[in-house]
């Protein structure tokens, strides 16, 4: 009997962890909309820079909840409510659909690959991840996401092969980012010297107001460099990792940016899922030159130029054109 | 799920070391004895996490561990190092809407327990101690993108009790015992309010990061418990085997709550060396 008790004592002491798990949200529109909308106005950073009245997207879209809502219908509400941040790293995903807000919507293209491969590239090579040729004693390399890896095996050899050249560009357009990671790593190859290269904040509390303290980013020079004259041309496609790459490379002297502006998506993006398994990200971070320019909407060239409709009929990519002339 | 234990080299290099032991079927020589033990088992685990998810989360590990215990007359020490490797899951989860994380834990742990003689009155004895505890949980949450790993380290120094009882079963001598853990005093990691590291920052210090998302709790807002009810039966050569129910719970106060139960059913041998 004893030890019936002892076992019994215990048993009980088990269950005793249910009084401190709070309830599960309802999987209903109703609380799945409350989770959406408070998250976002809890952690999304760009409120305030955006002019966004984020009370006032509520009081206009939560009577338009419904229990009885489909699933179509909620990710149409949804979507709609999230157009008005107007941000690329503001997306909704399920296995039926996946929303972003096209952020290079109305901007002239400026880029086409297999136009580039025929009147550019010649016999080019392909070195991990990085397409590679030598244009009129001008090195040339187009990284297309910053999501494929490049490796400092892949800068070595590519600092042999361009050394002695004019100089080198780096063609970013169409890049839509990825890990900033790899961004870091072929910066490191063209930077002349450690510098300031932009300043982030990050939301840390409920309130509009709450961010951490301003972070300082440094970039320093490692590696063989690639050349001492560069140009990073850039499209309105270019956009995350790849406007976090071009607002670097204005730290640097050394660097020219030519093309159009970069697409923006320039606060660091953060995921969670809502009670119905439909995951969604938005921007956590804003970050700004050293001049004070925040990148959100992109990173201004120093030299704009576009693709004209005589320059694609004389088989000519303007943009290229500027950056050989920039560098000879 | 698939197991990963069968084809994990550890695990049966720790099952070979077991059975070479050349004390292991010996008499005893020594005055106090020791004992090598190793478990497996199935756990269930849920979790409410807000860096994971607004839903808890749950599922069943695997569970295994190793410890190392001494007695003496008048105490016991024992150093143990378990873990758990599974997935948890929200019960809203389906094939297309995963609503899953990958869990891995691990524990090291250091329990020192004296003998109370005055409360051990003939067949249930007490005992009385502290443990450190080393507890390292990692969530990895594939559909959370940049924020895809939450973790929740806490080192802690715990009160513990423990009483133990003697009695027969199939003609042997079994022991029964329940040790209880509190953490009195304990160090928190977490992830950052937003579950992000600085990762756009090409020298950020991740480690320097993480310590400043730390901080000292006491038991008012770090409450939990470990349970441990075991049996022990004896086999041949004063070797033992080992059932036991673990359970505990924490409940983290601290920038985004987090409520956590374990519930582990382990068999172990204990081998005497």
């Amino acid at each position: 009997m004893k030890y019936i008790t002892i076992i019994t004592a215990c048993m009980l002491l088990f269950s005793c962890e249910k009084a401190f798990f709070g309830p599960a949200p309802e999987n209903s529109p109703e609380e799945n909309f409350e989770i959406l909308w408070k998250t976002l106005d809890e952690r999304y950073a760009f409120f305030e820079y955006k002019n966004v009245d984020w009370d006032g997207v509520y009081q206009a879209f939560r009577p338009r909840v419904k229990a009885d809502m489909t699933e179509p219908e909620l990710w149409g509400l949804f979507t709609e409510m999230l157009d008005i941040l107007q941000d690329g790293h503001v997306n909704l995903r399920s296995e039926f659909d996946t929303y972003f807000y096209p952020w290079y919507e109305g901007a002239p293209e400026n880029f086409d690959r297999f136009f580039l491969e025929k009147n550019y590239w010649g016999d080019f090579e392909i070195t991990g991840s990085l397409f590679n040729t030598i244009i009129d004693s001008v090195g040339y390399i187009w990284y297309g996401s910053f999501n494929a890896p490049i490796r400092e095996e892949d800068l070595d050899y590519l600092a042999g092969k361009f050394a002695g050249l004019k100089g080198l560009i780096i063609d970013i357009r169409n890049n839509e980012g990825g890990n900033p990671e790899n961004g870091f790593r072929l910066a490191r190859r063209l930077a002349d010297k450690r510098r300031h290269i932009y300043t982030t904040i990050y939301k840390d509390g409920p309130e509009r107001g709450d961010f951490t303290e301003p972070d300082e980013a440094f970039l320093a020079p490692e590696g063989r460099r690639l050349a001492d004259k560069v140009v990073v041309l850039t499209n309105r496609t270019t956009y995350s990792a790849g406007n976090f790459f071009a607002a670097m490379m204005k730290a640097f002297p050394n660097v020219t940016l030519i093309g159009d502006r970069t697409g923006g998506g320039g606060g660091a993006p953060v995921g969670w899922e809502l009670p119905n398994g439909w995951a969604f990200n938005f921007s956590a971070s804003i970050t700004w030159l050293p001049d004070g320019f925040i990148i959100e909407h992109g990173v201004e060239p120093d030299i704009r130029a576009d693709w004209t409709e005589e320059g694609r009929a004389a088989d000519k990519d303007t943009i290229l054109e500027e950056a050989l002339r920039w560098l000879q | 799920m698939k197991s990963p234990f069968p084809a994990h080299p550890l695990l049966w290099g720790l099952i070979a070391l077991l059975g070479i032991i050349p004390g292991a079927y010996t008499q005893d020589a020594r005055p106090f004895p020791r004992y090598l033990e190793l478990g497996l088992g199935a756990t269930f685990h849920r979790l409410q996490d807000p860096a994971v998810s607004p839903m808890p989360y749950s599922g069943g590990p695997l569970g295994i561990y190793l410890a190392f215990e001494k007695r003496k007359p008048h105490s016991i020490s024992r150093l143990s190092l378990g873990g758990d490797l599974g997935k948890l899951n929200s019960k809203n989860a389906t094939e297309l809407r995963p609503m899953a994380s990958t869990y891995f834990q691990a524990d090291l742990s250091y329990q020192y327990l004296r003998r109370l003689t005055g409360r051990s009155a003939s067949r249930l004895i007490w005992f009385v101690g502290g443990r450190y505890r080393w507890h390292n949980s990692i969530r990895v949450t594939p559909q959370n993108d940049t924020g895809f790993i939450s973790f929740f380290i806490a080192n802690s120094i715990n009160a513990s009790t423990r009483m133990e009882t003697d009695f027969q079963l199939f003609e042997r001598e079994v022991k029964l015992g329940w040790t209880g853990t509190l953490p009195l005093l304990s160090h928190v990691i977490r992830p950052s309010y937003l579950n992000l590291y600085n990762y756009i920052d090409p020298e950020h210090d991740w480690l320097n990061e993480r310590l400043q998302d730390s901080e000292w709790l006491t038991l008012n807002r770090f409450p939990g418990l470990q349970s441990r009810l075991e049996l022990s039966y004896p086999i041949a050569g004063e070797n033992q085997l080992r059932f036991a129910y673990e359970w505990e719970f924490y409940h983290y106060d601290g920038q985004r709550r987090v409520n956590a139960a374990r519930h582990g059913f382990m068999i172990g041998i204990s081998v005497r060396i």
